[in-house]
This record gives C-alpha cells, sequence and structure tokens, in this order.
C-alpha cells in the first residue's frame, strides 16, 4: 500500500515536471520562462501590427517582427487597447534621452513615424545626450564621483562611466567597454572627451580593470568584483551557471557544472568552499572562485599591485592566496570550459557571452520603458519581447546608440 | 529519497532543456522556488550592511505584476520611472522657476533641501539614483509642484513667465485662460482639448467657492504639472 502511494507521487512528480518542461519550452526556441505557455505571446500583443512597421514608426526589428507568435493568442486588454501617442512617446524619450522635456517647436513638428524618428535621431546627437548617458552609467555601475571622498590615494570614481559613456556616444561596439586595451580612463569636459589611459598599472580591458571600480567594489576575496561584472553584464545574480544533472548533496542540492572538487575545500582550508551543512556553497563559488583571483591584486584604492591586496575573512584577516580559491590544478575560467589566462582574457570571454548582449537589450529596455532594473527591482523581460532587438544589436556591431534608437522606435514604445 | 531526488531532476531537467536561449540566465535565482533559492545557496547580498539599499522584494514585485499580466505583458506596457533629480531640475528651469530660491516653501529650496527625498544616487553606498518613485519622493515632488505654480502663475499673470522651452508662448491668455500651447510647455506633451477644458474648469471651480482667479490657476498648474510628471 505504501508502495501504491509512492509510486501515485512519482507518477504525478513526473507528470508535473514533464508538464512543466512543456509548458516552459513551448515558444520554439525562444525559451521564454517567463511569458511562455501563458496565452499572452506577442502578436496581438502589439495590436497584431509588425513592431517593424514603418506604418507603426517601428524600426525593422528582424525577421518575424519581434514576435514570432501566434497573432490570435493575446487578449490581454492592457496591450490590445494601446494606442499609438507620439506625443506622449517623444515626452518620455526627451526624459530619456536629454534629460528634459521636448520644446514646443519638438511637439508641433511630430505628427508621424518619420517625423517622430527624426526627432530621436535629433536627441542622440544632442549634447545633453552625452550628459544623461554619463548619469546612466554611473547609476548602471553604481558609481560616481558625485558625493565621493577624494585624496589619500583614492581614484576617479568618474572614469569606468565616463569610459562607458565615449563607448556610447562615440557608437564603437558595446564590447570595447570590457575589452579596449587603451585610453579606457577618459575625461569629459564641457562635453568633449579627453582620451587617457589609466594609471594604477596592471593589465588593461576596459572598465574591468577601473581603479574606480576597483576600489568601489574592493571586498574579501575580491568576490564583489565579480559579483559586479555578474550582475552589471550578465543581469542576473549568481548562481550564474546550471548543470543539467544536480545533485543532491548535503542539505540541497548541487546545481553548478564544475566539478564540485574544482574549488578550495576541506577542513583545512581557510574558507571551506565545499561545505555542503546549510547551503550549497560550490553552487556559486564554482563559477565565482575561477574569476575572483584575477582581481586579487587590485589594492583598496583600484591599483594594481605586485601581490595579492585582498583579505580573507577568517581568523586574522590574512591576505588571500591562490590556494584560497582554486586547488593548484585549476586554471582561470569566465564559465565552465571557457578558461582564460588574465583579465584581458577573460575581457574577451564575458564579451563573447551571448547573455552580455541580452543584458544590455534589456537593462536599456527596462530605461526606456520606465521599468525598474533587470537586477534590483527583477524587472525580467522575456526574451519574445528583445529576441529582435538582441539581433539587430548583435548583427551590427553592437552600437548602443543603434539599440537606443530601434527601442525609442519601437511598437511597444510608442503605445500608450 | 526518490522523490526528492526525482523533483530535483525533473525541474532541473526543463530548466536544462531551455537553458539555450541567451535570457534563460535572466531568470536564475529570481525565482523564489528555484532550486538556486536562499533555502539552497546562500544569498550574500542580503546580509547586513552589504548595499541591499533599494532592492526591491521579489515576491511583491510578483505579486504585483501578476495583477496585470503575463511577464511579457508587463514588460511591454509602460511603467512609470521617478523623473532623475537633474531633470526635475531641469524641468523647473525650463518654466521659469528660480531654482536658486532661499526663500522658505520656495520651490526651489524644496527642490535643493529634498535631494534625498527625491532618491538621488549615494555612490558611496553603492546605490544609484531611485528609479521606482517612493512615496517620499512623490510627496516631496508633489510639494516642489505645488510651490512652483504659485511661482509660475505670478510670473504669467505679470507677463514676465519665460518658459525657454517654448519661448514666446504664453501661458494665460488675455481673459485670464490657460492656452493650448502653455499647457502642451507645462506637460512635455501636446494638450489636448480636454486639458485645456479642465485646467480652465479648475479656474471657475476655485472661483465659485471663493477663491481668487489666481488661487484657480495655481490650483490648475500645480494639478496639471502633477498629472504629468509624477505618474498621477
Amino acid at each position: 500500500m505504501k508502495g501504491e502511494e509512492q509510486m501515485r507521487h512519482l507518477r504525478w512528480l513526473a507528470a508535473t515536471g514533464l508538464t512543466v518542461a512543456l509548458t516552459a519550452c513551448g515558444n520554439g526556441g525562444s525559451g521564454t520562462l517567463l511569458g511562455g505557455g501563458n496565452g499572452d505571446t506577442t502578436g496581438s500583443a502589439n495590436g497584431g501590427s509588425d513592431p517593424g512597421s514603418p506604418a507603426q514608426g517601428g524600426t525593422p526589428q528582424g525577421d518575424d517582427g519581434g514576435n514570432g507568435a501566434d497573432p490570435n493568442a493575446n487578449s490581454n486588454p492592457n496591450i490590445d487597447q494601446r494606442q499609438v501617442n507620439y506625443g506622449e512617446a517623444l515626452r518620455t524619450a526627451a526624459l530619456k534621452l536629454v534629460g528634459d522635456l521636448p520644446t514646443l517647436a519638438d511637439m508641433k513638428a511630430v505628427t508621424d513615424a518619420t517625423s517622430y524618428g527624426a526627432q530621436i535621431d535629433k536627441y542622440l546627437a544632442d549634447p545633453r545626450f552625452v550628459t544623461r548617458q554619463l548619469q546612466w552609467w554611473r547609476d548602471t555601475f553604481k558609481t560616481g564621483q558625485p558625493g565621493m571622498k577624494t585624496g589619500n590615494g583614492l581614484p576617479s570614481f568618474d572614469t569606468a562611466a565616463t569610459f562607458a559613456t565615449e563607448v556610447v556616444v562615440n557608437d564603437r561596439p558595446y564590447t570595447d567597454i570590457l575589452t579596449a586595451s587603451t585610453n579606457t580612463c577618459p575625461t569629459l569636459t564641457a562635453g568633449t572627451f579627453t582620451d587617457a589611459s589609466c594609471t594604477n598599472g596592471g593589465p588593461t580591458s576596459g572598465v574591468l580593470t577601473d581603479p574606480g571600480l576597483q576600489s568601489q567594489y574592493y571586498a574579501n576575496m575580491a568576490f564583489r568584483r565579480v559579483r559586479f561584472i555578474q550582475e552589471t553584464f550578465v543581469c542576473s545574480k549568481m548562481p550564474a551557471e546550471f548543470s543539467p544533472t544536480p545533485q543532491v548533496m548535503g542539505s540541497g542540492a548541487y546545481t553548478s557544472p564544475w566539478p564540485f572538487a574544482s574549488i578550495t575545500g576541506g577542513t583545512t582550508a581557510k574558507i571551506n568552499f565545499q561545505d555542503t551543512s546549510a547551503v550549497i556553497c560550490a553552487n556559486c563559488h564554482t563559477t565565482m572562485n575561477h574569476m575572483a583571483p584575477l582581481f586579487g591584486n587590485f589594492d583598496m584604492n583600484g591599483q594594481y599591485q605586485t601581490t595579492i591586496q585582498v583579505l580573507v575573512p577568517s581568523t586574522g584577516n590574512p591576505k588571500a592566496t591562490r590556494a584560497d580559491w582554486l586547488p593548484a590544478a585549476e586554471n582561470y575560467a569566465w564559465r565552465n570550459g571557457q578558461q582564460v589566462a588574465d583579465i584581458p582574457a577573460l575581457g574577451k570571454a564575458i564579451a563573447a557571452d551571448p547573455a552580455v548582449a541580452q543584458c544590455i537589450v534589456t537593462r536599456e529596455w527596462n530605461y526606456a520603458m520606465s521599468r525598474g532594473d533587470v537586477v534590483n527591482d527583477t524587472a525580467t523581460v522575456p526574451s519574445i519581447v528583445t529576441d529582435s532587438l538582441v539581433k539587430d544589436f548583435t548583427s551590427n556591431g553592437m552600437k548602443v546608440k543603434r539599440l537606443l534608437r530601434n527601442i525609442f522606435t519601437a511598437d511597444d514604445f510608442v503605445k500608450f | 529519497m526518490k522523490i526528492k531526488a526525482l523533483t530535483i531532476l525533473t525541474v532541473l531537467g526543463f530548466a536544462a532543456g531551455c537553458s539555450s536561449a541567451p535570457n534563460d540566465v535572466l531568470v536564475g535565482d529570481m525565482d523564489p522556488n528555484s532550486l538556486a533559492s536562499d533555502q539552497n545557496t546562500q544569498h550574500h547580498m542580503q546580509d547586513p550592511n552589504t548595499g541591499e539599499n533599494g532592492i526591491s522584494d521579489p515576491n511583491s514585485v510578483h505579486a504585483e505584476q501578476a495583477q496585470v499580466g503575463s511577464a511579457e505583458v508587463i514588460a511591454r506596457l509602460h511603467s512609470c520611472s521617478k523623473i532623475t533629480y537633474s531633470s526635475m531640475g531641469n524641468i523647473l528651469k525650463n518654466h521659469g522657476v528660480n531654482t536658486g530660491s532661499t526663500a522658505q516653501n520656495s520651490a526651489g529650496l524644496l527642490y535643493k533641501g529634498g535631494a534625498s527625498a527625491l532618491g538621488v544616487a549615494n555612490y558611496g553606498g553603492r546605490v544609484p539614483e531611485m528609479i521606482i518613485p517612493s512615496t517620499a519622493a512623490l510627496s516631496k515632488e508633489f510639494d516642489i509642484m505645488v510651490a512652483a505654480s504659485i511661482e509660475i502663475q505670478a510670473a504669467a499673470k505679470a507677463g514676465t513667465l519665460n518658459m525657454t522651452a517654448c519661448p514666446g508662448t504664453p501661458l494665460i491668455d488675455t481673459t485670464g485662460n490657460f492656452t493650448k500651447d502653455g499647457l502642451s510647455c507645462l506637460m512635455g506633451k501636446p494638450a489636448t482639448a480636454d486639458h485645456l477644458s479642465i485646467a480652465n474648469d479648475a479656474i471657475l471651480q476655485a472661483t465659485s467657492q471663493g477663491l481668487t482667479k489666481d488661487q484657480g490657476q495655481q490650483i490648475a498648474i500645480a494639478s496639471i504639472l502633477e498629472a504629468a510628471h509624477t505618474c498621477e
């Protein structure tokens, strides 16, 4: 009897798991874990129109017009009842792009999709766009000079945001923010960038080696620096990697694809990253520990030193050694199977990760649509909403200004 | 034990089955029921003093969004973010408000002194400028708009109002009624006949209740500003 009951439980679980799997994967290859299978698909979400249609003021957004869903599947009144309103769109676009309301002349100049698009182009070329971008990157990096202390060896906390702004404004590939090997500490005065390389020593790889960021995110074992990279450029919290074959372990499940023993552990380690007694530390730390040592040599002022500068939160707070993160045979890596030798190689590996392009598209989308942050506010965006934007972004040199134009002229953006 | 293992494998199986989509990682540990939840994976960010200021509670976010529609529907709809502190200053200046005023209860003084309530960044604490308006931020914005309306109305009446984004555009005509272009400038979007009607009706309602025409105009300006710029 007990056996029959257990079998019923097993069958129910299997059926539930299969149902969940089918539901989650029900939108073709889009993998919309959040949006799929609930009937709220895109087609009529846009009133049945093509977001790339010039008649709708949109920019071509890919083969399927950004949808790829059954146009009859949606019946959400909040979506269906929206109307194109270029006046309203111009107001919010102006605030987002130049930090001010449109002028009366701007308002009167916008009469249709074409004139609206021209106004967006004007804002993207406006000097105030530079100022607004700088502030946006400060907030994205959670680092900026306003309100920060100076002196005592502290670096500028504005160089990272300034460099990212320069990349955007000058239409350089977004990935330069992660991979540029020179002039990554520019200054901005009266709307003019002056190139300069950082003077904190060590390797250079975009903002990854920026002294202000390294100082801002200084913490034990450089883990805060790794967290910054994950949340800023991948738009999700740790854990970052998941195994297709999780293992029941200790009080939970080990979900990382890395070999469990690929990070430091055991009773003699200063920190036992293989501990499973309360939670599974290795779920996150297998990823983190393969990166964090690369950033260990930056001191609390963001200066690169010849020895490791970060501390271990154990008795006496000693400076970390490589063995505190990894066994001797382990290499550094961005992800399991993607070894890197140094920070520039790490920057290239991050830049090549599809999740990075998806991330910036998501964050910009949320900004345009007045939503919260994808990480801080859990404002996730199903891929069905942004797939076409990501495709356009990655196939056209990863230019953020082009991305912004596509977003601010998208069908969803101009409808209220 | 078998049940536990099967549960883990079926749920993880579905996650892995969709892992090719780039944004699957966006779901990450945000699902409270995920195996990567706090019950299984330590969430250091929730430790004290680690910069959790301004972080929304995922469960609250899910509950609020569920009232509107699916995640896709939510993502396709405009939400309402707080106007940035610098943009608020620009709006005030462009409406002829003296943001450098030190007069008590002036819009300028409220603006300068309200930076914290308005959610400016605290980079030292790794806190960016607030995106979603708090109740305190909205209350402060209301106070500033009300104070600004007095200044704007007085300048309009005196013929000295200089809305820099709309040079030469009168807000109030010679009969004391609002102009459509003037309201457009206040809102930053084309005013409709309804906007004009509501604004002028506010003057009539005010005077019918014993207030002056000036006060009616101030009420109308404040209402228009708040409706346009504070998600009301």
